[in-house]
């Protein structure tokens, strides 16, 4: 009987210690969440890994991309996502990235041409859908990886690009540090998401780079009709479409938009015989030999994208076909893959709207409704 | 009597050496000292530390803001507004070629009537013969901006629309138009290289302190006479023309003025 008590005592005892161990981690680890009780400073600083569901479409074999020194984390992403939707990084707090970067458009601004400012201006540049953003960083080979002009070395320092332009969000950084300084809620988040309550530019930077990352998109029927062959995927109108999207001497796509890789675009800067006077590329390179180039964008969730084009020029994506079919010019300083079609792409009617058919097979459906997003 | 003047001699020469050799050991800290005792160049007798003090000039006189005005080789009659730049990747060249790298980066801004400093820590001892440092930031510091301190993207020397920090920017108004001219320089390639020999210093210590004036009649005269007439007076991007007539100048305006 005494033996029974003692062996029950030391039983309870060590249920005790390791309820205790338990117990405490539970209470070390940050839930998350973007609001809540004040974050006890006592606690020490363990931000929690995100992992990204990876969708069928995109390569299954490793992670979202992202740098060694802002990997992604629970809080970094929540305080990301939360800046993101706030119109306090603009002046007089009324434009949030999301105003102009809607989910319900893949990330894009409804069907407007140009997007309008803070102060009623209007942009010069169609607002860029983003999604799979960590694989454009992680697969362009120069540093012009953002913007449709390359400006943007990383995901972190494109955010200060719409904040400060004075045409889109129109703030200064130090204004935006401080109004989320003295923010009710920010400094905890802060601190949650990197330690320290003390709001700092580049931790903002990291936390928007960092919802931006997670953003994936690639759950589509042409994904499932190329990685398992299933042909029921697409119609035969859409197959025909597929055919002449890869053949050299009728769409001629795949050059700029390979869809062997899981991102339909080279990651590269072209001129694609547009008749803008933007130099896009040539702008940041202030070389003359990139004036007019601008990034191919991948062909995914073009049916939400609209219009098309960096200038939003072209409304619909017959608009689009008929461009590489007849509308481009044919001389420098187009590139050399649109110019070898001397006299246009010749596509027939039927062949125009097969295409276009195909085009709308790589659409996720899944990015608009997404509830992390 | 002979003898006398002898052991006074040695008395001498006894003293001079012990206090030389005081004076190399002493590890506690000391202000810059001249004399004999040093060799050419700046000899940190412990591991100490410099103050890099930069001040402003045109020609002789000390620059001031507008409305206040100079005239140029040009024969144009400039204002300045704003000056201000990164100084990085600061590097001692010690006597037997060993550099020694100080790193940080510093944001200067013109201060009326003041110099502006930042301190280099930790120096180790030994005697130095050159001083270098970039105008500018690294390539490596200039790709992202997620950077604190002086590299923090709210100082505003940041281009938001082309990664990367505005090198140096001087504003300004010219000509009886007070018409503005704007140079922002900055984009990787476009750092400017300044290297000063300290041999003409014979200085020691464990806190030394670098005097530099940024001569701005340099930056518009020599070696090339920048004409605002006809070259650009609005420069905010990496590759404009005028840029390597300026960044020439530029490197060319900054001297050592004095070792304390």
């Amino acid at each position: 009987m005494k033996k029974l008590f003692i062996l029950l005592c030391m039983g309870v005892t060590t249920l005790a210690f390791i309820q205790g161990c338990k117990k405490d981690e539970e209470v070390n680890v940050p839930n998350g969440t973007t609001s809540g009780p004040p974050v006890d400073t006592t606690k020490p600083y363990v931000p929690t890994p995100y992992f990204v569901q990876i969708p069928i479409g995109l390569p299954l074999d490793y992670p979202v991309p992202s740098p060694l020194d802002n990997p992604l984390t629970v809080e970094g992403v929540a305080l990301g996502r939360k800046l993101f939707h706030d119109k306090i990084l603009s002046k007089n707090s009324v434009q949030s990235c999301a105003s102009c970067h809607n989910q319900l458009f893949a990330f894009t601004d409804s069907t407007r041409q140009f997007s309008v400012g803070v102060s009623g201006q209007a942009g010069t540049r169609n607002s860029m859908p983003l999604f799979n953003l960590a694989y454009v960083e992680k697969f362009t080979k120069t540093d012009h990886r953002f913007f449709w002009d390359g400006g943007a070395k990383n995901l972190e320092s494109q955010v200060l690009g719409p904040i400060t332009n004075p045409i889109e969000m129109e703030e200064t950084i130090s204004n935006v540090i401080n109004k989320l300084q003295n923010h009710p809620e920010y400094p905890a988040l802060f601190k949650k998401a990197f330690g320290s309550d003390s709001v700092t530019t580049a931790a903002m930077m990291k936390a928007i780079a960092q919802f931006e990352r997670t953003i994936v998109s690639g759950e589509t029927r042409f994904d499932y009709f190329k990685l398992f062959n299933d042909q029921s995927k697409l119609t035969e109108q859409e197959k025909r479409g597929f055919v002449l999207f890869n053949t050299e001497t009728k769409a001629d796509c795949f050059h700029c938009h390979n869809l062997s890789g899981a991102f339909m675009t080279d990651f590269a800067f072209h001129h694609n015989g547009h008749q803008s006077t933007d130099k896009g590329l040539g702008l940041i390179t202030n070389n003359p030999e990139d004036n007019g180039k601008f990034r191919t964008p991948s062909l995914r969730n073009l049916v939400f994208t609209a219009p098309y084009m960096h200038n939003g020029s072209l409304a619909t994506l017959e608009d689009v076909v008929e461009f590489y079919n007849s509308g481009a010019i044919r001389n420098f300083p187009a590139d050399e893959l649109i110019t070898k079609h001397t006299t246009g792409l010749g596509l027939t009617t039927d062949e125009k709207a097969d295409l276009v058919a195909f085009l709308k097979t790589i659409t996720d459906s899944t990015l608009l409704t997404k509830p992390g997003f | 009597m002979k003898k006398i003047v002898s052991i006074l001699s040695i008395m001498c020469l006894a003293f001079t050496i012990t206090s030389c050799i005081k004076d190399k050991d002493d590890s506690t800290t000391t202000t810059g000292t001249t004399g004999t005792s040093y060799d050419s160049g700046i000899t940190f007798t412990a591991p100490g530390k410099l103050t890099f003090a930069f001040d402003h000039s045109f020609g002789s006189q000390a620059l001031a803001l507008a409305p206040h005005s100079y005239i140029t080789a040009a024969n144009d009659t400039v204002k300045v507004t704003q000056l201000s730049y990164y100084i990085s990747n600061v590097t001692l060249t010690s006597i037997n070629g060993n550099k020694v790298n100080l790193g940080n980066y510093n944001l200067i801004g013109y201060l009326a009537g003041t110099p502006s400093t930042f301190e280099l820590n930790n120096i180790p001892a030994g005697r130095y013969t050159s001083i270098s440092y970039t105008v500018g930031v690294d390539s490596v510091a200039n790709s992202t901006g997620v950077h604190t301190g002086d590299l923090d993207p709210s100082h505003g020397m940041y281009w938001e629309w082309s990664t990367g920090y505005v090198f140096i920017r001087l504003k300004g108004r010219f000509s009886s138009q007070n018409t503005a001219y704007s140079f922002d320089i900055g984009g990787d390639g476009n750092t400017m290289a300044v290297t000063h020999g300290l041999t003409a210093y014979n200085m020691g210590g464990t806190m030394l302190r670098a005097n530099v004036n940024v001569d701005l009649a340099r930056v518009f005269n020599s070696p090339n006479v920048y004409d605002l007439k006809t070259d650009a007076i609005d420069i905010h991007s990496s590759g404009a023309p005028s840029i390597p007539k300026l960044k020439a100048n530029i490197s060319n305006a900054f001297m050592i003025t004095g070792i304390q």
